[in-house]
């Protein structure tokens, strides 16, 4: 197959300095407000309790689909559930999902990538799994696994660390082998250092950057696959506010009452805007062609 | 030329045969029995027995597999479960919304995206580019479903500029056809034209900076024709590549999209397969849209020694 | 490169816009087709999966089967069996034998005469599925074929609830095939589409999931009588029937605003009001029946194979309060203290003191009576629509009388294959669901599915209550109309006292449509052959 990796890859990737994240943020402004988006989201999710919320699960079947008041800003929805906490609690599950579906296929795509790229034995079958899986839509492949493992939080992020792994696996098997082929790595290579000094010490160090950008991408695919799996009913339990749930339960509605849409949406899309900033950013920076551009 | 031909579709063989164990297998784990729900509410314990040895479900998984192998060589998907019609058979029905689809999709994205990408390559920084750069980041962060609904909610429900739903077949007439196709494409190419303009637009970039296009420039000729005439060409394979590669994301958003605007197509067929655990559908319709990936790819690869004749294999 | 150079680059950029300029400027475009005038072109919210209604009872296939097939009877809207295909019928031998005589000249869709030889296996394989159906043949001797246009059903003992039976409106019908499709053993589905109603079903336009169409019958002669209810002429309006299922309700609802569609089956309460609102949209009930909400109980397993603690949930319940949630609309809602549908003629409140009890104090202190212990109490919801949302009001009742909850979501496929799990709650079996059956479907102690007390024969839940089948038995048996009535009033109050299930009222059976629909008349099922468009 010849799928391009997500990332363009650089021939000779620099390393990410994240040990001034102050200053790489002020060259990158872009990242900056990125980061600044992510980090609101995720304080709105974190401190939704004290963010004048009420229990989002909780129903008044008298006071359904009502509009906004001072006592629910958002309205409500068919069961008379406050949708501002609702949309507030919802970002819990979003962002869950994303962060560990990211750092759950970063890591199983390194180890992946890892080893089809030092063992040539491997390499060809782990890379026809890997394309094979990757010749599945990403969305089928999450909903027929979805179908399989039943309806849990836990579930959508295996699904969706499943869906993803290919994709770094790919990533990490190319730099490593174009790693490979610079000078200091074939010099330890010819030093006789053994495959896991060099890995550690030479490999790992080359591909966090690459590793990062990788890892904003799934984090922003994980949570629009969960959206978008929640929202045909093959997501997180119903039962569960998350923005894809609360969608789903407002599309029989939109037509009267399209914010039951359009509000986790808004929420939904600054938190995945977020995440593709900041990934935007580090791939600039990362990028020698682009002059660490801004 | 003709063995290089060869050698790519032997490649892809094992790719769609991984594709078929995976998909084999992940339906045999799927808990829930298709023969509970089609003997029916009042049945006995022994005809839902019989109901699934009718349906071979009693059968150990590896002479199922084997069976559903040969078949599918033979052109043979199965049955649905639910329907009693040929897999082949329901797919086939429900093809021409969804071809139409997402060829629709796919033009759409290379008409808006190419010219879109060698407008950014033109002037690095310029407002097109800049205005890509908002395109591709904004785009990749609306789920397709909510992008299909906003553009129902204005030009369908609100400017009854268009159908809000359905599908119009083109024997209908190719306005109607047209028409009922044009919000669910528009949905569905956001994503794909911020790809194909991000692409054609690095592209460009590397190949405009090539000596060829100085001297073309040196000796006169106009912007526009090296701009399309020369670079266009050059930097066209990256953008083939990324049209095959963006081909899946376009199906997978296909099956949502579908959902939003009630097309009869394949999309919602796997949806409804899904609900009512028809195995053999599923199975069918993620073989297939998988091997029209592989398909598509493989012409993506033989398009390069056209396109290119510096490749040589 | 200067800003114009880049404006022509562009220059076939707008090539790419030009179907959204095509498409503005077409105008109504899709809603002008030939002969539209006379294609009913429906939405219809149940899917058609089965085409065999004696196989299944599901809604769409229901629907299916009274445009494509006919009866030998039906009932009235008074549900007094009327004949339909047949002539008529005669009683000979005090009750002992029933002979029905063909019309002339009816015809199934392939051209072939209907004939007894039709007749007779069609209502065997309905009699060996429908649970009247068997009911009946527990009566049944033979049958008898006198020649093309009659033949005798002789019975062991007088079973006068035969015509009811033959006619009824309720849960699957008698419809008649032809002999090659009646002889399909019941277990499996019949495979062609064949039937003698007043619509043919295009079988080559059949999307199952999306699409279904007929064809009006040019052969089918309606039956003498005005139509009433079900019963009566059935002589096919239109041309064209079309199906669209559309699942997203609010796209739905669009498409009928906009004159894409020119009738809605079932629109979700929740979008009434703003369909009311459209001068051309028309919302009006139809299916005079009504649907009942009912609570059904798994008997085989704790908590509720506790007869009291099914007695302390029915105190807790306040029919009211739960039916808010089913529509916006309350004044759409009835209360429904009985087992049988609302002014129907068995009909009566006795015996539901329980429920009207309404109080969570109470129930409180007698669910602790009851000898509750904790027990897991897991509750099977759909996600949507009227039973989803009552259903999630119930569990919160639940939690409030104390109950240990676990609450599932599933969707409509999940729970039919859950809800046959006999198992207990740890292997994945489940102690009560919220379910909807229309008034035609729980008429009286033979039709109604889950007034049952057959144990493990009987509709998931299992009750198993041998009173309430041998009061069924001599209901069956009892000639007298009063007689009838009493038996019926007597099953409903041995229902109340253990509670097969529990009742939780009925809400109107809304259609929507557009200005123009003509032929609505009121029926107990879903039947559309009398529904035209005026210009």
């Amino acid at each position: 197959m010849t799928a391009i990796p997500a990332v363009p890859l650089p021939v000779r990737p620099r390393r990410l300095d994240l040990s001034r994240p102050i200053g790489f943020l002020r060259d990158h402004p872009g990242a900056a407000a990125g980061a600044g988006l992510l980090t609101l989201m995720l304080l709105i999710s974190v401190l939704a309790p004290v963010l004048g919320t009420i229990d989002p699960r909780a129903l008044s079947i008298s006071d359904r689909l009502a509009g906004p008041s001072s006592e629910h800003i958002f309205g409500t929805d068919q069961l008379g559930r406050d949708l501002y906490s609702r949309v507030l609690y919802g970002g819990r599950v979003s962002l869950t999902v994303g962060f560990f579906a990211a750092l759950l296929s970063c890591i199983a795509g390194t180890l992946v990538g890892l080893i089809s790229a030092s063992f040539r034995m491997l390499d060809g079958l782990m890379m026809r799994i890997m394309d094979g899986l990757m010749s599945i839509p990403a969305i089928l492949l999450a909903i027929a696994l979805m179908a399989v493992a039943g309806a849990s939080v836990q579930n959508v992020i295996l699904a969706v660390t499943v869906v993803e792994t290919p994709r770094v696996a790919r990533m990490v098997r190319g730099v490593v082998l174009s790693l490979r082929e610079l000078p200091y790595v074939e010099a330890a290579i010819a030093s006789g250092s053994t495959s896991i000094q060099i890995m550690f010490r030479h490999l790992l160090p080359g591909l966090t950057g690459p590793i990062a950008v990788q890892a904003t991408f799934c984090w922003a695919a994980a949570m629009l696959i969960e959206a978008a799996l929640s929202f045909i009913g093959a997501g997180t339990p119903p039962s569960i506010p998350s923005w894809g749930n609360i969608m789903s339960d407002g599309k029989a509605l939109w037509q009267i009452k399209p914010e039951l849409i359009f509000l986790p949406a808004v929420f939904l899309s600054a938190t995945v805007l977020g995440v593709n900033l900041l990934g935007d950013g580090l791939r600039r920076a990362l990028d020698p062609k682009s002059g660490g551009g801004k | 030329m003709l063995s290089y031909t060869l050698r790519r579709i032997l490649m892809a063989i094992p790719v769609v045969g991984v594709v078929a164990v995976v998909i084999f297998s992940l339906l045999y784990f799927t808990p829930g029995d298709p023969a509970l729900v089609l003997a029916g509410e009042q049945a006995t314990p022994a005809e839902v027995e019989q109901v699934r040895a009718s349906l071979g479900l009693d059968k150990p998984p590896y002479i199922r597999f084997v069976g559903w192998v040969g078949n599918i060589l033979q052109g043979d998907l199965g049955s649905s479960i639910f329907t009693r019609q040929p897999v082949t058979y329901m797919i086939g029905q429900r093809l021409e919304p969804t071809l139409s689809l997402v060829v629709f999709a796919v033009l759409l994205s290379i008409a808006c995206g190419i010219p879109f990408g060698v407008a950014a390559a033109s002037r690095p920084g310029g407002v097109a580019d800049r205005a890509l750069t908002a395109v591709t980041v904004v785009g990749f962060s609306i789920p397709v479903f909510v992008a299909g609904y906003a553009l129902a909610f204005v030009f369908a429900s609100k400017l009854h500029w268009l159908p809000v739903q359905g599908f119009r077949p083109m024997s209908d007439g190719i306005l109607p056809f047209l028409r009922s196709l044009t919000l669910p494409a528009i949905s569905l190419s956001i994503i794909y034209t911020a790809i194909i303009a991000a692409v054609t637009r690095t592209s460009m970039l590397e190949v405009l900076n090539q000596d060829y296009i100085r001297t073309a420039t040196a000796k006169g000729l106009g912007p526009t024709y090296i701009l399309f005439r020369h670079a266009l060409k050059n930097a066209s394979i990256p953008v083939i590549t990324v049209i095959g590669s963006g081909i899946a994301t376009l199906i997978g958003g296909a099956v949502i999209i579908e959902n939003v605007f009630a097309l009869p197509g394949v999309g919602r067929l796997t949806v409804d397969a899904i609900s009512h655990r028809d195995y053999p559908v599923i199975q069918g319709v993620v073989l297939l849209s998988s091997a029209a990936y592989v398909m598509v790819n493989l012409a993506v690869d033989l398009a390069y020694t056209v396109l290119d004749p510096r490749i040589r294999y | 490169m200067n800003r114009r150079e880049i404006l022509q680059a562009l220059a076939f950029g707008p090539v790419a816009l030009s179907p959204l300029a095509l498409a503005a400027c077409g105008g109504s475009g899709d809603t002008a087709k030939a002969g539209d005038a006379k294609v009913l072109r429906m939405i219809h919210t149940q899917n058609l999966a089965s085409l065999d209604p004696i196989w299944t009872t599901a809604a769409g296939t229901k629907d299916y089967g009274f445009l494509t097939f006919d009866q030998l009877l039906a009932v009235d809207l008074n549900y007094k069996p009327q004949p339909q295909m047949a002539e008529g019928f005669e009683i000979e031998n005090d009750g002992r034998a029933y002979v029905f005589s063909l019309r002339e000249g009816l015809k199934f869709h392939d051209g072939e005469p209907v004939r007894s030889q039709d007749c007779v296996p069609s209502i065997r394989r309905w009699g060996a599925r429908d649970g009247y159906g068997q009911l009946m043949m527990r009566f049944v001797d033979d049958f008898e074929v006198i020649d093309d246009r009659k033949f005798r059903i002789k019975l062991k003992k007088p079973f006068p609830l035969l015509p009811d039976a033959i006619g009824k409106s309720g849960a699957s019908e008698c419809f008649i095939m032809p002999e090659r499709m009646a002889m399909t053993p019941p277990s499996e589905q019949v495979k062609e589409a064949i039937g003698s109603g007043p619509y043919r079903f295009l079988m080559d336009e059949w999307v199952s999931g999306s699409s279904a169409a007929w064809a009006k019958f040019d052969g089918y002669i309606p039956s003498p009588l005005p139509a009433n209810g079900i019963a009566g002429s059935r002589a096919p309006v239109m041309d064209r029937i079309e199906w669209s299922m559309i699942t997203d309700a609010s796209t739905a609802m669009a498409a009928l605003i906009s004159g894409e569609k020119d009738y809605w089956d079932i629109p979700p309460p929740d979008l009434i009001a703003t369909m009311k609102a459209d001068p051309n949209i028309r919302v009006g009930s139809r299916n005079t029946s009504g649907i009942y909400y009912m609570l059904q109980f798994n008997h085989l397993h704790a908590p509720f194979n506790n007869p009291a603690v099914r007695q302390a949930v029915a105190m807790a319940v306040d029919q009211t309060e739960v039916l808010k949630a089913a529509t916006p609309d309350q004044s759409l809602t009835k209360p429904a203290y009985g087992f049988y549908a609302l002014n129907t003629p068995y009909a009566t409140e006795a015996g539901s003191e329980v429920l009207k009890t309404q109080d969570l104090e109470k129930a409180k202190a007698a669910l602790k009576a009851s000898g509750y212990k904790g027990e897991k109490l897991v509750m099977l919801g759909v996600q949507e629509g009227a039973a989803g949302n009552m259903s999630q009001v119930v569990e919160d009742l639940f939690r409030k009388m104390g109950f240990n909850v676990e609450y599932v979501v599933v969707d409509g496929a999940t729970m039919t294959q859950r809800r046959v799990n006999r198992e207990g709650t740890d292997k994945g079996g489940w102690s009560c669901f919220i379910t909807g059956w229309t008034g035609a479907d729980i008429l009286n102690p033979a039709v109604n599915p889950m007034l049952r007390g057959g144990g493990e024969k009987g509709f998931p839940g299992w009750a198993n209550d041998p009173v309430i089948e041998g009061l069924k038995d001599k209901w069956a048996e009892a000639v007298d109309p009063a007689e009838q009535k009493r038996l019926a009033t007597e099953v409903q109050v041995q229902a109340f006292k253990t509670l097969p299930y529990l009742p939780l009222g009925s809400t109107d059976l809304l259609s929507a449509y557009r200005s123009n629909i003509t032929g609505l008349n009121p029926m107990p099922v879903a039947a559309y052959w009398s529904v035209g468009k005026s210009a």
